[in-house]
């Protein structure tokens, strides 16, 4: 989309949105990250008088989370399908196709087992949606505990249908305010020729039966990303099919088994300084050299309101534009203050049980980073974009850990401790 | 077929303005609808190696898969994800006053509001009246709790059943445009 055509010339907002995100998808292809501000969604507050205040009783319903909200969002039971002029033909099932396929799942807690229903879309295409059984009937218990049944016309995905690879394979997350009613479904439809499932997370490794046409289903208990999820589908000729869910080089997992981390990197100002003959792009701007201060935290991976959140660390790069060196922090958060005003850089660790991590970024001339301490020798895997974190439990102590980065060329460098931090510039 | 950035911004340019539409019927609210739309898009750019088709119309099933699990994510959290917008560092502004009628035209949303404000004058006056307290003058429940001497307890008890006496009025009402097919 290019940034001078104009597509919705009824809605600027889609333009700029599209051109917005073409951007940042470039952006983050090259590896580069612009400056870090809040994402926040400026809404301009709008009088009470006008007739959207309807609109507003609406918002405020599905915001909360009471039985009367769940009730009017989804409008009752069955939960309704879109209108089929919102969705396009290859998303549409077709109703008289769709069927319940045999396999149950248990549900980890006491909940209703999970089935997976099955559908031809109107252009040909197969479709899955993820479900519940109760009373031969196919829907969902809500966070109220009530089960409503799914019309036929809600559907998770669709894809072309194979019969040697997978047509269909996902994880689908059901949310939930207590963290043990959060539930993962692995799933999929993956032909007459899929023999074995297997799946592991963390610890657990699952064998998951196999139905007709290549159907299986599981379902876990937690978020993906706090499992570390690997499925593994083998078929008839041999060929296996490998599909990880909530499992990345920016994910760490807890060393408790609780919500998974990732190192948050953020820099104030442009990446590259510039000097500028006029305001705006392309008036005789040219890199004014110097270093770029960069900065990163730790975090829970998901996103969540009022999260935990690290005290930051800085360094800088003597060449922003080809990073080369390193520096990090070793740090014992416990609970505190959720925040401190006027600090942007001093940490927000709430009721979080304590956490001891070592968290940076480094250069290109890094090839390595592991850490010494109790347990032996960890590994960290560092995250594209070069920042990294490696969290331990509430035992161990900053003075336990040894840190050893391994340059190109081979020299190792050890620390015990901070490296190579700076005091990051106030904001004003 | 692998996606790149341009594929992402095709996929885009071909479907935000239904998925737009799609948003705004299901959330009635025209900013979260656009938000939902972002996040889609940006969620796909993030997972775009997942992506196993071969041909456009798959991609667009692919993104609507996307696009239906924001969905579901706001219904059972009560807020839009922003975590792949975040990653990409990527704003909008407010949407203008043209725009935001514009997308409750496309998504017919003045039927369904006249709906709600039809059945807001039929609750008693006391629902109708603390209803009004908390959405129209958006007062606190401490506020609410003062003007009508009243617990803060007792307050958010009140808006609570004022806002299910609602619900139930309107799961009652005529859904001509809602497709209830079942099938057990």
């Amino acid at each position: 989309m290019d940034d001078t055509a104009e597509h919705f010339p009824d809605l600027p907002i889609l333009d700029e949105l599209g051109d917005a995100l073409l951007a940042a998808y470039r952006r983050d292809g090259a590896g580069a990250r612009g400056p870090r501000r809040p994402a926040l969604s400026v809404v301009r507050p709008r009088s009470p008088g006008r007739a959207l205040v309807v609109a507003g009783v609406l918002v405020l319903l599905i915001a909360a989370s009471s039985a009367a909200a769940t009730l009017l969002v989804l409008r009752g039971s069955p939960i309704p399908a879109p209108s089929p002029r919102d969705v396009p033909p290859e998303q549409t099932p077709v109703p008289a196709s769709a069927r319940v396929a045999p396999q149950r799942a248990a549900d980890p807690g006491a909940g209703p087992p999970w089935a997976l229903r099955i559908a031809q879309s109107r252009t040909g295409l197969l479709c899955s949606t993820v479900g519940q059984v109760v009373g031969g009937q196919f829907g969902l218990v809500g966070l109220d505990r009530r089960f409503r049944t799914l019309a036929t016309g809600i559907v998770d995905g669709c894809g072309q249908e194979r019969h040697n690879a997978a047509s269909l394979v996902g994880a689908r997350v059901l949310d939930a305010h207590d963290a043990r009613d959060v539930r993962t479904v692995v799933n999929g439809v993956a032909g007459p020729q899929l023999r074995h499932v297997t799946l592991q997370a963390g610890r657990l490794r699952r064998d998951v039966p196999v139905g007709a046409g290549g159907v299986f289903i599981t379902a876990l208990r937690g978020y993906p990303e706090d499992l570390g999820i690997r499925v593994a589908l083998t078929f008839a000729d041999g060929h296996v099919e490998r599909h990880p869910f909530g499992v990345s080089d920016s994910v760490v997992p807890d060393p408790t088994g609780g919500r998974a981390w990732r190192a948050e990197a953020f820099q104030f100002g442009t990446p590259i300084p510039v000097r500028c003959a006029k305001p705006g792009p392309r008036h005789g701007c040219r890199p004014a050299g110097g270093p770029a201060e960069v900065c990163v935290r730790f975090r829970p991976a998901r996103m969540t309101r009022n999260p935990p959140f690290s005290e930051a660390v800085c360094g800088r790069f003597p060449d922003p534009r080809r990073r080369t060196g390193y520096f990090f922090g070793v740090r014992r958060e416990v609970p505190g203050p959720a925040f401190a005003p006027g600090d942007f850089y001093a940490a927000g660790w709430k009721h979080h049980p304590p956490r001891t991590a070592v968290f940076g970024i480094v250069g290109q001339d890094v090839t390595r980073v592991d850490v010494d301490g109790p347990g032996g020798r960890r590994h960290v895997v560092i995250a594209p974009g070069g920042a990294f974190v490696s969290v331990y439990g509430p035992d161990v102590r900053p003075a336990d850990l040894t840190v050893r980065v391994t340059l190109s060329g081979g020299r190792v460098e050890t620390h015990r401790g901070d490296a190579n931090l700076v005091t990051p510039r106030r904001r004003p | 077929m692998s996606l790149d950035a341009d594929d992402i911004s095709r996929l885009y340019r071909s479907h935000a303005r239904a998925m737009l539409t799609f948003f705004a019927r299901r959330t009635y609210d025209p900013e979260t609808a656009v938000d939902l739309v972002a996040e889609t898009f940006a969620a796909a750019f993030a997972s775009r190696h997942q992506f196993r088709g071969d041909s456009d119309e798959e991609a667009g099933a692919w993104v609507y898969g996307i696009a239906r699990h924001q969905l579901s994510a706001l219904f059972r959290k009560g807020q839009v994800e922003r975590r792949a917008l975040s990653r990409l560092e990527v704003e909008r502004r407010a949407l203008t006053d043209p725009e935001y009628e514009r997308i409750e035209q496309l998504a017919d949303l003045a039927e369904l509001r006249n709906l709600v404000a039809d059945r807001l004058a039929e609750l008693p006056a006391e629902h109708r009246r603390i209803v009004g307290l908390r959405i129209v003058e958006e007062r606190s429940y401490a506020d609410i709790a003062a003007a009508l001497d009243i617990s803060e307890q007792t307050a958010r008890a009140r808006v609570s059943r004022a806002l299910r006496a609602l619900a139930v009025q309107l799961e009652a009402a005529p859904q001509a445009d809602v497709e209830v097919t079942d099938r057990g």
